[in-house]
């Protein structure tokens, strides 16, 4: 695709807004890295439209992001998706979601980029992220009897796991 | 003979075969670390595999919100530990894209020459060890004495052979002098002939041949589709390479190929293809430091604007730069203050392997090392 061709973010969000209307609940075309900030429920539809009708073929990134800060101006959980396209390296987008705390639940884009797959089962292992509808969400990193989700920023390192000590200076 | 046993079979009828599962791993010279698959076989043939990582996870991302930016560079080298000057360089771009600094020109040639010499010898043990895994010792020997004199030019200009921890925030950690200098330019003559030499050691040998063509056929489609990076997907035909389509640091001012598989000894996108693609990438690395070497100009080789503490500015922001496996990726979310908020990599080589089950389906057992192998793993960077 041509510079000139290749929708800019603006209109890609503006598009997304026609299709979507209130399930885009944020825009910022002013960031870093531009997003839309979408509904939990809606974002495989979304991942869909953006993959058929707006050229996104390929998923770079899906990560997970604990906004509990020392301050506690929020407590939310967040996945952000990182989107490109192959072969066109500056056709760039990305979606981000927000959850609550106690019940940190999004629709799975794993059958719209089986990559999301991994990436997925890696944002539950870590950050306790639940994938509705993923086809086998399931510890990937960590032991499969590990508790807890090292990655939040209330997480508790355990003290002894199978008799091996932790937490020893 | 043959009539008799078929016959028997035959009147009985119930002769039933079983699938079997097969653990491949944790521990397994072709896995190149502690990685597990578990292969359903039918006789021969690979009905199935799952892949089992996480044996080295160490929680890198959680590592990086508890010390500093500085002090996160070492932890970047663990990634992929044997391209670490890449890690070290994705890691600084991504700090430095949330700051308002500039890099020195000095600098930013001395990190193209020591990533792509980093990449040489990547590709080197790459194809070394790949023959290994094939049944070619011998290649693995010349490869290894050809990485050793880039480890020794990488241990001459920052005093280490592995973990380097020499591309620093905004620069790199020590200059480079001109005998260092000279030394590069003599290995860039040195080791391009060498390249002929693993091609009639190795490459147009015919039974590696016969083991990698037509082996683990990746489409592109699928590729993409798994978010596959690198050689990986070069081998596939895919023209990919983010230091052509999207340059970082200086790339943009060099002239050289992206090499693609074409299928030339069977299928595009089989282990041949992959392997090749690496193959030529080592020859397009050194005309890239070649031209670095020609344009590099003195100066300062860091920013003196930048503190022992970086702080960068609040926000978010992804950084991808083009490692020997693929895209490595980092997104930082900073807070402001000395420590990441949040840092998250995308390792190349945690996409690529995740195709495994695909590329094993339908292939014989002894094919499955020729994969993993042309896959080229690092699981340091995996498992984080």
């Amino acid at each position: 695709m041509s510079d000139a061709s290749r929708p800019g973010p603006a209109e890609i969000a503006k598009r997304l807004q026609d299709e979507f209307g209130d399930k885009i609940v944020a825009v910022d075309l002013e960031a870093v890295d531009p997003f839309c900030q979408v509904d939990p429920m809606a974002v495989d539809e979304i991942a869909t439209f953006l993959r058929d009708r707006l050229g996104f073929n390929y998923l770079r990134c899906l990560s997970s992001v604990d906004y509990l800060d020392k301050k506690k101006t929020s407590e939310e959980l967040g996945v952000v998706y990182h989107l490109g396209a192959i072969p066109d390296a500056r056709h760039l987008f990305c979606l981000k979601v927000r959850l609550p705390r106690d019940e940190p639940t999004v629709k799975t884009v794993s059958a719209v980029w089986p990559t999301a797959d991994w990436h997925e089962r890696e944002a539950w292992d870590l950050m306790g992220i639940v994938f509705e509808g993923h086809p086998n969400l399931t510890r990937i990193l960590c032991a499969e009897d590990w508790e807890g989700h090292p990655l939040r920023k209330d997480y508790v390192s355990p003290d002894t796991y199978h008799g091996i000590k932790n937490n020893v200076v | 003979m043959t009539e008799i046993s078929t016959r028997e079979i035959d009147q009985h009828g119930d002769v039933k075969t079983e699938e079997m599962l097969l653990n491949m791993g944790p521990q397994h010279p072709s896995t190149h670390g502690v990685f597990r698959v578990v292969i359903r076989t039918d006789g021969e043939i690979v009905i199935d595999a799952e892949s089992h990582i996480g044996y080295l996870h160490r929680c890198f991302e959680k590592i990086c919100e508890n010390v500093n930016y500085t002090k996160a560079t070492p932890y970047t080298d663990r990634l992929d530990y044997l391209m670490a000057m890449g890690n070290n360089l994705g890691y600084a771009l991504a700090v430095e894209k949330l700051m308002d600094v500039e890099v020195p020109e000095r600098a930013e040639y001395i990190r193209v020459i020591v990533t792509e010499l980093s990449r040489i010898a990547s590709h080197l043990l790459a194809i070394g060890t790949y023959g290994m895994d094939i049944g070619a010792i011998t290649p693995f020997l010349y490869c290894f004495r050809d990485r050793e004199k880039i480890l020794f030019i990488l241990e001459t200009i920052c005093g280490q052979r592995l973990n380097y921890n020499y591309v620093r925030i905004g620069g790199v950690a020590y200059d480079m002098d001109a005998a260092m200098l000279t030394m590069v330019r003599e290995f860039c003559d040195y080791f391009l002939p060498r390249v002929m030499e693993y091609n009639d050691l190795l490459t147009y040998n015919g039974i590696f041949i016969e083991r990698t063509a037509n082996v683990g056929v990746l489409t592109p489609e699928r590729a993409i589709a798994f978010g596959c990076t690198g050689p990986v997907l070069r081998g596939s035909g895919v023209a990919r390479d983010l230091r052509k389509d999207a340059p970082y640091s200086v790339y943009g001012r060099f002239d050289f190929e992206v090499p693609v598989g074409s299928g030339e000894a069977g299928t595009t996108g089989d282990c041949f293809d992959r392997y090749m693609v690496r193959m030529r990438e080592m020859i397009e690395s050194v005309k890239i430091i070649r031209q670095a070497l020609d344009q590099i100009a003195d100066g300062p080789y860091k920013t003196d604007k930048i503190k022992s503490k970086p702080k960068p500015n609040k926000g978010d922001a992804y950084t991808a730069v083009e490692n020997a496996r693929g895209e490595l990726g980092f997104y930082l979310v900073s807070d402001g203050s000395d420590t990441a908020f949040r840092l998250k990599c995308r390792s190349p080589a945690f996409s690529n392997v995740s195709v495994l089950h695909e590329l094993c389906r339908g292939a014989m057992v002894a094919d499955v090392v020729a994969i993993i192998g042309s896959l080229d793993i690092v699981m340091g960077e995996i498992d984080r």
